[in-house]
């Protein structure tokens, strides 16, 4: 197990036994060094008393050769159990005069004699000492002790600091053991509270731990954020239900939106299916009423009183007006029921066939110009409805001419920002004044009396709705007396948008 | 026969012949082992008064200034000869040692009168008192009681007389007597080892017929 994985109880426990045996053994290793340093030298200053009584109490009968003499000053040595070897030197290092210890053991003698001092070997403390008289040193004197002194005393302060040792780690332990909870248990407490926390995912939870220092404020800190998490929790929780309310109350409204929706295309359905029926059942008595009034004019003609006759033709012309604008209802309804499919349309085509087709007579008894300073671009679209479209609005700039004045027409196009195309019908006409522009495309809008211009009212309105069939939008620019400008937008058509990358591509690869 | 006889004559003359030689050759062998052990004795004691000097105290006052040497007297008939010389060139308490001989060639032995410049003596810091002082010894004892000379003899009785230190003649070595009460009288002080040392010590009244004859 690495240490890093052990409980920190343990770890704290560890750490301090750890370092407690160390100072142990360490200062039992000093002080055993100290003591037993402290033995040697005792020892040695002992013997070196001794050595110094022993020497002075042996010169003269060393200098009067009486063996008998020293050997009863040595037997002095009788005393010290420790001493096992005493000889007396002469000055030439001959034996003189010698003591053994108790064990009488002959092998102690050492082999040579030394300087004066004291000589510790692994067995022995030996000390040799000069014997003086008159100053004149007449020989040596060699004590030699074993060490069991220093033994016994190592010994037993060998015994002493183990059993210190035992004690002290023990002590250690025991303590370490009831401290370490100071440090371990408002970790601990921390630790299961976050644990608790993680699993249970309730940040309404405090540690309630008094500790100081760094352990107290990581306490704190974590009550802290616990209380910024459950506030958060709190304020999202808030903000869901709010949410929540919201999509409700927005689903509700949309539901009652669909229903809405459905039941309005269901009426505008009706509407449409009525209006065209009734468009198309009303024109069947209307042409009934025209052809016979023409019958009537013809068959009648001469007898016909003047007054009879022009009543007769206000007739016919009513119902012709009114066969017109069921024509235009028609064609505005049909406009979403008929429409058929997209596909690109040559705007160009579509111009020139207007001015050689529909639009000639008019063209020619005007003598109107249509012009188109550039070529026109490709649009998607119904190719029916937008040549009806475009009709409408050359017819339109070729209508509302001022008398005398030749109508000019130009059809122009540019690009939107939003990637679409503008087509633009210019004219020269009479304008509209500002504030008539907002109604402009309202269905029976019209801005001039039946004599003035002819119309159904309804030309205008069915552009805009064949332009927003197209998704676009459509409008009006206008100087009162100058001229105005009419203009939808359009998607371009797609192969045209083709063309248009390869030719940016070709252009690219040239430069 | 006759030859045997001859050769026996013969035989027995080379068997005294031999034991003559031989005789004679132990004779000179004896006398010049007795020469020998004899000089071995004295080269000992010439050992021993040096290291008296050094076992023994005197008073300050006696002892010479430091550039003086201090002097042993040798009175009598000197039986060290040259064994004295090495003494010479040593020194003792610091200062050389001189010795000095008081010998009167014409002194008769019987004759208790001392012959010797006795003021002389008196001046040295040890006396060798020789054997051949034995009928004076006395006298010379009582000349130099009190003072702080340091009396050694060699003499039987010598001690008892009121000599310090006397030599006992001993086959295996010289050993020696000591006189507590003369040393106490001639302001010496004897180091209690040289005591342990000696054979006998006089230190009573009481003490002093028991080891030597009085007269």
């Amino acid at each position: 197990m690495k240490f890093s994985e052990i409980k920190i109880k343990h770890k704290i426990v560890l750490l301090v036994m750890l370092i407690s045996s160390f100072v142990l053994v360490l200062s039992g290793a000093a002080l055993f060094g100290f003591i037993n340093y402290n033995m040697k030298n005792r020892l040695a200053q002992e013997m070196l008393v001794d050595s110094e009584v022993l020497s002075n109490n042996c010169n003269i009968a060393l200098a009067f050769n009486s063996k008998d003499d020293i050997e009863k000053t040595l037997d002095f040595l009788r005393s010290k159990k420790s001493i096992v070897y005493a000889g007396i030197y002469d000055s030439q290092g001959v034996l003189f005069g010698r003591y053994f210890g108790p064990d009488q053991d002959f092998s102690v003698v050492p082999a040579e004699l030394k300087p004066e001092g004291y000589y510790f070997t692994d067995d022995y403390l030996t000390v040799y000492k000069g014997i003086v008289l008159d100053e004149e040193i007449i020989g040596t004197l060699v004590i030699r002790s074993n060490l069991d002194p220093l033994y016994r005393v190592t010994k037993s302060v060998m015994a002493g600091t183990v059993v210190i040792l035992i004690v002290g780690l023990g002590l250690c332990y025991l303590l370490s053991i009831e401290f370490q909870s100071i440090i371990s248990s408002p970790i601990l407490k921390l630790s299961v509270a976050a644990k608790k926390i993680s699993q249970s995912k309730d940040f309404s939870v405090r540690v309630l731990v008094h500790s100081g220092g760094e352990i107290g404020e990581l306490i704190d800190s974590f009550n802290h954020m616990l209380e910024q998490i459950q506030a958060r929790d709190e304020a999202l929780i808030d903000a869901n239900q709010t949410l929540k309310d919201e999509v409700a109350q927005r689903m509700k409204t949309e539901q009652g939106l669909i229903e809405y929706q459905e039941k309005l295309s269901k009426s505008n359905q009706e509407l449409q299916d009525f209006a065209y029926v009734a468009s198309h059942d009303l024109r069947e008595p209307l042409r009934k009423i025209i052809a016979f009034g023409e019958i009537l004019i013809e068959t009648l003609g001469p007898k016909l009183e003047e007054d009879d006759k022009d009543s007769l033709e206000l007739m016919i012309d009513g119902a012709n007006r009114l066969n017109n604008m069921i024509e235009a209802l028609l064609t505005y309804s049909r406009v979403t029921t008929r429409g058929g499919n997209f596909e690109s349309v040559d705007i160009n085509k579509v111009v020139e066939e207007l001015k050689n087709f529909e639009l000639s007579v008019r063209i020619e008894e005007t003598n109107a110009e249509v012009v188109m300073p550039e070529t026109l671009p490709c649009i998607e679209g119904d190719p029916t409805q937008i040549r009806q479209l475009m009709q409408n609005l050359i017819a339109n700039a070729l209508k509302y001419q001022k008398k005398d004045t030749i109508s000019k027409v130009e059809i122009g196009s540019s690009d939107t920002k939003d990637g679409m195309v503008r087509i633009e019908v210019r004219d020269n006409g009479i304008g509209i004044k500002e504030n008539q522009a907002g109604g402009i495309f309202a269905m029976f809008k019209r801005l001039h009396s039946k004599q003035e211009y002819e119309g159904t009212g309804i030309g205008l309105a069915v552009c805009k709705k064949i332009v927003e069939r197209h998704g676009g939008e459509i409008g009006v620019e206008s100087t009162y007396g100058e001229g105005s400008t009419f203009w939808f937008t359009a998607s371009k058509c797609r192969d045209e948008n083709v063309k248009e990358i390869i030719v940016t591509a070709s252009q690219e690869s040239r430069e | 026969m006759a030859v045997i006889a001859e050769n026996k004559k013969q035989l027995v003359a080379i068997c005294i012949y031999t034991l003559l030689a031989m005789a004679i050759v132990t004779a000179v062998a004896a006398e010049d082992n007795q020469q020998y052990s004899r000089r071995r004795e004295y080269r000992i004691k010439a050992e021993f008064l040096y290291n008296f000097f050094k076992a023994v105290e005197w008073p300050k006052e006696s002892i010479p200034e430091q550039s003086e040497p201090i002097a042993i007297g040798i009175v009598g008939r000197d039986p060290f000869g040259d064994i004295l010389k090495p003494l010479k060139k040593k020194t003792v308490k610091g200062r050389k040692i001189v010795v000095r001989y008081f010998d009167d060639p014409n002194q008769p032995e019987d004759s208790n009168e001392l012959t010797v410049d006795i003021h002389e003596i008196k001046k040295c810091q040890m006396v060798y008192v020789c054997s051949s002082q034995q009928k004076q010894m006395k006298e010379l004892i009582g000349q130099i009681k009190g003072l702080p000379v340091l009396t050694v003899g060699e003499i039987k009785g010598f001690a008892d007389a009121g000599g310090v230190i006397n030599f006992v003649s001993n086959k295996e070595k010289p050993i020696f007597e000591i006189n507590m009460l003369a040393a106490k009288d001639s302001n010496l002080k004897v180091s209690s080892k040289l005591l342990r040392i000696a054979s006998r010590v006089i230190n009573a009244k009481g003490n002093w017929g028991k080891g030597g004859t009085d007269k």
